[in-house]
């Protein structure tokens, strides 16, 4: 059954895998788990138990290493006090463990902030016990602790387990046990902290096997099962019927498609469609298992039915469409002779193509537009230069279509470049400007009816792929750099594109931004507040607990920033409501109300929710629901939001908190938007730091009158032009516009991407390189190249290193200018109330009065607690510590440093604090001001900085790759033209002389010499010839007298005794003639003999005959000449030409055909072969 | 044969008259209570097709705190089945209904096979270039 010779194995090799699969998928035991997973789960549940274990046993560990570490250094430590024990604190290398002091129930020592009070301390350490460790549960982080005793110091360590809280912000780090087991293993883990297990719970115990907590799961889908198992095992099945499709369309390719290359190249596009439309029907493009790249938050477009719902899905279309390309371009190449076409055929070859062409350029332009406008990256707007791994793999889909683009452009252009070149009325060059400007009227006509992206992009888009067309066939050079133009044309073009469409998206983003300022109304405020409600009712237990709640604020907090209000609401509040009415604690963002009991029951048994409009510009709605503790009502959660449409500016101190970032995926600078807002003629609210004329204002207002809904318009603002989108809803208008420059490109936006794409390119030829390793030893670089390389080197290195300086100096030089900042606003605080504390005893008016005035924010510390702060959220909330930075403590108290800086973080988001020793009435103090709460505007920040450097640097890289390869070419080119001279020499051509114009100085001495010695190598060559000739002829000559001599002699000798014999009438007179007679005609023959020698000799040299392919020695031979002022053109119908020759002989022949044609003043020779034509 | 030529002409005057005046507001609200529809189906069958003619150019999806953005049409399509095939819900149940006025919404609760906690979800609609679409989209 299985020949090795059969062409049939593919066939057969295909059945069996597509059985295999079938059965597979039929017949397999995981089909059970579909509805089984139960059966699964409960092995996996047992991996999550032991997970856990794990987990506390290695948090056991850290906090036991660490606390043995500190008990040793207080131990051995004589002086024990506070400040000896900030110091030790400090040494450790732990920057998420918490560390608090104790002794006689007063804080000694802290690493960070005080977690446990004293009261709380106590209490745990009799519940607890010293050394076990435990769950310890705060508002709004729940810590794994221990509590360990030294003589009179009670020492609290913890670690953070879960964090309770969320910022919807880049820099917030999360931390949580339970979601870290979820997303492991699929199942839903919830982890209880405490003691009081609940039915169904798994109990967790510390290393003393006490239990601490409890573990529940769910999986109430099959989840788990699904991502884990079912899943690679559903790629695995398609796998398999892909590759037997895969053999069985190579069998018939084999076995079907015999001739003719138009039904190969269509049998091959068809395979490559079926395969492509295969794997999106198998769903092979979509498998979570690869990530985001199969997110269509990334990419995803429903054009291409489908084909393009991601961007893998993209990325495989773009694929299929690139192998077809050089499928097409190469078969092309070896097989279409256009030439033999009648005159009709060309023209409609030549109409079919340029409306291909028209449609490449269309679906160009679509697909690049849809990159842009389909895709939640941001290509330009993120100034990191990389972003994550999906963005990454945009960018190479990005390249690939650029490529794909030029391959057919430069194909097209070949087509019908061909098609007209047998016009012999025009030259090739007229040929070529007449066929660029039919292209190019057609292009516009088309850019003109279908409006794909712009006449200038349209027509870069046909100078690009002219231009790669003419390089590729006119100018010689080898094929890697063929390939290097082809992708780097790829990748400009694509740039260059996506960089218009982003203008685009950036004009339409107005638009987008004037919708998100009207997007919310009472309604959807009303929807929030009750999915607030809803939310925080699942959390009651937490408030249920509030009696050893220390800070019940931070409760409200971190419940408020697990419902929308943190992201979607601008103004809001969560309040905790005792039962008797009287406020625990709350939380307000934005939101100045005060609190006040403003339900009609004064017992409110279940939710309820209303909206009071009291004729203002704003509206609260609130809802309340009452926490149950059993059948009492022990407390009450309040929600209040307020809904004012004539707020659009936010609080940017609370960047942190709140992350209702207004713009939030706008692909502008929001800091240049203007929006100007107008109800019932009047402006009533504006975002932007530029002011209005009073007839700008008019312009705008008398304008949207003469709208509908919505409209465009141009208006010149600061004698700057502005594009504006004008909304009108009713009463309200809606104005939101850009300035004209700020759409425009920047150096930034073109070179990032064009950067990826080169370190793309550069990779793909390192692949390349790599896979030819065994081809290294015939590798040589050339001395243009090593020019070239030695004059980037001495550049780019030096720029690279004052590039990295200049960010250096800068960084500094903006940390100098912040650290000056906060010293100046200290200063300016210390000397205010230096002044105003004499008029009054209120210390806190005056503070108060300092932030007002000056407008700085600040904190000020007595001793290490903290008593005032202007912008007291972070601290009421726990988000910053109530505590003074041990660090700051440590300076001030036992180095007596008046002012340190020190660098603070909450989560990811770094910030300076400077923090300033002062007198206030003979009382320390200590003054804390920090650019957390205190914005500055810096000349240039650090991604300005970055953004700027890499656009210049960029460019100057740019620039000197240009001239260093122009420099290098001007150095090298003389030394390429002795090098091909000397090659021509030495295949025989002894009447090269170079031009002396082509050098200067050395060069041109060496050009002198070289012209020189070959005129003079080709004058002893002759010499030498004529000399050898005439000693061949001097010798030949003697050689011929002496062998004609010999023979002349006997027979003069014969004939004197012959006529001596007559003489003497002898008697043997007969015999002595017959002697002599015969003597001479063997004399006769000898010279005979002689003669024809002689002419054997005059012969020509004998042929090596053997196979040849002349294509290639006329393509090496004219190489030679490539110097000349003159084009050699060779027209071969086959690259293989194999005829029996001697090779040297048939080289000097098109040698001397050549040279004889230049001296003959041709300035184009053309070289054609005929195969089969008899002459 | 008069009489009833001048009443059959009546009828058609009247017919005309009728229709010549827009009843805009009970047809938008046919208009709006069917998209509502289809968007209930739409989300409780897992087939986004039955709605997503109705997405606006530019929409807005907020998705359970994961994804709070607008997306373009063609890209809604894919980020909503993604998401709604995910979350295989069982039950749709509208709480909330607004047919008529600048900003038609519905809004109530989803049941979900894979997510334990009921979800809530908001959806409203805008007028623009003539027809009503889908202009937010919330779920959390």
């Amino acid at each position: 059954m299985f020949n090795p010779k059969s062409k049939n194995n593919r066939l057969i090799f295909s059945a069996v895998v597509f059985i295999a699969a079938l059965l597979i998928k039929f017949f397999s035991p995981i089909n059970d788990y579909s509805g089984n997973w139960k059966k699964e789960n409960g092995g996996r549940i047992k991996e999550v138990v032991a997970a856990v274990d794990s987990a506390i046993a290695e948090r056991e560990r850290v906090l036991v290493s660490i606390s043995s570490q500190i008990e040793k250094k207080i131990k051995s430590d004589t002086l024990k006090n506070f400040l000896k024990f900030l110091e030790i604190i400090s040494t450790v290398q732990n920057n998420k463990i918490e560390i608090n002091i104790f002794s006689n129930g007063k804080l000694l020592a802290w690493n960070n902030k005080e977690i446990i009070s004293s009261n709380e301390l106590y209490s745990k350490l009799k519940t607890e016990g010293k050394g076990s460790c435990f769950f310890y549960e705060t508002p709004l982080t729940v810590y794994f602790a221990k509590i360990s005793v030294i003589d009179s110091i009670e020492m609290f360590t913890a670690l953070p387990v879960e964090k309770k809280y969320i910022l919807r912000n880049p820099f917030y780090q999360k931390v949580s046990l339970a979601d870290s087991l979820t997303n492991e293993y699929g199942l839903s883990v919830k982890i209880n902290y405490n003691t009081q297990l609940r039915v169904g719970t798994l109990p967790i115990k510390n290393s003393m096997g006490k239990i601490i907590g409890g573990v529940k799961f769910a999986d109430s889908g099959g989840v788990a099962v699904k991502h884990d198992i079912i899943n690679p095992y559903n790629i695995v099945i398609s796998l398999l019927f892909l590759f037997a499709l895969i053999l069985f369309l190579q069998w018939i390719n084999k076995i079907i498609v015999k001739d003719g290359y138009l039904i190969k190249i269509g049998f091959f596009i068809f395979t490559i469609i079926l395969i492509r439309s295969f794997i999106a029907f198998t769903g092979q493009d979509d498998f979570s298992f690869f990530g985001n790249i199969v997110n269509p938050i990334y990419y995803s477009s429903r054009k291409l039915w489908g084909f393009t719902k991601s961007p893998l899905s993209l990325f495989f279309t773009i694929l299929a469409l690139f192998v077809i390309s050089l499928k097409i371009f190469f078969t092309f190449r070896q097989y279409l002779n256009i030439k033999t076409f009648s005159r009709i055929a060309k023209s409609l070859l030549f109409g079919i193509t340029l409306i291909t062409f028209l449609l490449l350029y269309n679906w160009f332009s679509d697909i690049l537009k849809s990159i842009i406008f389909d895709s939640s990256i941001l290509y330009f707007k993120d100034a990191t230069l990389f972003g994550g791994y999906e963005t990454v793999f945009m960018y190479f889909n990005i390249l690939l279509v650029g490529i794909t683009a030029v391959i057919f452009g430069v194909l097209f252009v070949e087509i019908l470049s061909i098609t007209i070149l047998q016009i012999q009325i025009l030259g090739k060059r007229n040929l070529l400007f007449l066929l660029f400007s039919v292209i190019l009227f057609f292009l516009l006509i088309d850019e003109f009816i279908c409006r794909k992206s712009s006449y200038v992009l349209a027509g870069f888009f046909l100078i690009v792929t002219f231009g790669i067309y003419y390089f590729q066939n006119f100018i010689g050079t080898n094929n890697y750099l063929k390939i290097f133009s082809l992708l780097i044309t790829g990748s400009i073009l694509s740039v260059s594109f996506l960089n218009y469409f982003n203008t685009q998206l950036e004009v339409k983003s107005l638009k987008t931004i004037a919708n998100e300022l009207t997007r919310s109304n009472i309604d959807l405020y009303e929807y929030y507040v009750n999915n607030a409600i809803d939310k925080v009712s699942r959390k009651k237990q937490s408030v249920s607990e509030l009696e050893n709640v220390k800070n019940i604020d931070a409760l409200a907090f971190m419940l408020w920033s697990n419902t929308l209000l943190s992201t979607e609401v601008r103004s809001s509040a969560l309040r905790i409501i005792d039962v008797d009415k009287s406020l625990l604690g709350s939380f307000e963002y934005e939101f100045a109300l005060p609190y006040s009991w403003q339900w009609e029951d004064s017992l409110v048994t279940k939710k309820q929710l209303k909206i009071i409009d009291d004729n203002k510009s704003a509206k609260l709605i609130a809802s309340v629901i009452p926490v149950y503790s059993g059948k009492s009502i022990t407390k009450y959660i309040e929600i209040d939001v307020l809904y004012d449409t004539h707020k659009i500016a936010i609080n940017s101190n609370n960047k942190l908190i709140n992350y209702y970032a207004l713009f939030k995926g706008i692909p502008v600078n929001t800091n240049l938007l203007k929006i100007y807002e107008y109800t019932n003629d009047t402006l009533t609210n504006y975002f932007t730091n530029v002011f209005l004329t009073k007839q700008e204002k008019e312009k705008i207002k008398n304008y949207s009158k003469h709208i509908n809904k919505e409209d465009w318009i141009e208006l010149n603002i600061d004698n700057d032009k502005h594009v504006f989108f004008i909304q009108k809803n009713d009463e309200q208008i809606i104005a939101v516009g850009l300035g004209e420059k700020d759409f425009m490109w920047n150096l930034f936006d073109f070179f990032k991407v064009f950067f990826i794409h080169s370190i793309m390119i550069f990779l793909f030829f390192i692949i390349v390189a790599l896979l030819n390793y065994n081809k290294w030893k015939y590798f040589k670089i050339s001395f243009k190249s090593k020019i070239l390389f030695a004059l980037l080197i001495v550049s780019i290195i030096p720029l690279i290193f004052l590039a990295l300086y200049l960010k250096d100096i800068s960084n500094k030089k903006n940390r100098d200018a912040v650290n000056y900042k906060l010293g100046k606003r200290a200063d300016g605080v210390e000397h205010y109330i230096a002044r105003h504390i004499n008029n009054t005893d209120n210390l806190y008016e005056v503070f108060e009065n300092a932030n007002k005035d000056l407008g700085v924010d600040y904190a000020i510390y007595e001793n290490e607690n903290l008593i005032y702060s202007s912008e007291g959220t972070y601290y009421k909330i726990g988000l910053l510590p109530l505590i003074l930075n041990p660090d700051a403590y440590l300076a001030v108290k036992k180095y007596g440093i008046s002012e340190v800086i020190l660098k603070e973080n909450i989560d990811n988001y770094f910030f300076n604090s400077l923090y300033h020793k002062s007198l206030i009435k003979n009382n320390e103090y200590i003054i804390k001001v920090s650019d957390l709460l205190n914005g500055f505007r810096l000349p240039m920040s650090g991604i300005e900085l970055n953004v700027f450097l890499f656009g210049i640097y960029s460019l100057a890289i740019i620039i000197i790759i240009i001239i260093s390869t122009l420099l290098a070419n001007q150095i090298s080119a003389p030394i390429e033209k002795l090098t091909k001279a000397t090659r021509s020499v030495s295949s025989g051509d002894m009447d090269i002389q170079l031009q002396l114009e082509s050098g200067s100085g050395e060069v041109k001495e060496l050009i002198a010499g070289f012209n020189l010695m070959v005129r003079q190598l080709k004058k002893n060559r002759n010499e030498l010839a004529k000399m050898e000739r005439e000693s061949a002829w001097r010798e030949m000559a003697k050689q011929v007298a002496h062998e004609i001599k010999n023979p002349l002699t006997p027979m003069k000798l014969a004939v004197q005794h012959l006529i001596a014999a007559h003489q003497d009438k002898s008697e043997k007179y007969d015999s002595i003639f017959y002697k002599v007679t015969t003597t001479i005609i063997n004399q006769i023959d000898t010279l005979k003999n002689i003669a024809s020698e002689f002419s054997n000799i005059a012969k020509m040299p004998e042929l090596k005959l053997q196979p040849i392919n002349i294509s290639t020695i006329i393509k090496e031979t004219a190489n030679l000449f490539i110097e000349e002022e003159c084009i050699i053109k060779i027209e071969n119908d086959k690259e293989q030409i194999i005829i029996n020759s001697d090779k040297e002989q048939f080289q000097r022949m098109i040698v001397n055909l050549i040279r004889n044609s230049i001296q003959a003043d041709a300035k184009n020779i053309i070289i054609k072969t005929f195969p089969n034509r008899r002459l | 044969m008069k009489m009833f030529s001048f009443k059959l002409f009546q009828i058609i005057i009247w017919l005309l008259l009728i229709n010549s005046f827009p009843i805009f507001s009970q047809t938008d609200k046919e208009i709006v209570e069917k998209i509502f529809s289809k968007i209930e189906l739409g989300m409780e069958t897992g087939k986004i097709e039955l709605f997503s003619p109705y997405l606006m150019e530019t929409v807005y999806i907020g998705f359970q705190s994961k994804i709070a953005d607008y997306f373009s049409k063609e890209q809604a399509y894919y980020v909503l089945q993604d998401y709604i095939v995910e979350l295989n819900l069982q039950k749709v149940k509208t709480l909330k209904k607004r047919i008529s006025g600048n900003s038609p919404f519905i809004s109530g609760k989803l049941i979900s096979v894979n997510v334990v906690d009921k979800l809530h979800y908001f959806i409203s609609l805008k007028y623009e270039n003539g027809s009503w679409k889908i202009f937010q989209i919330i779920i959390d």
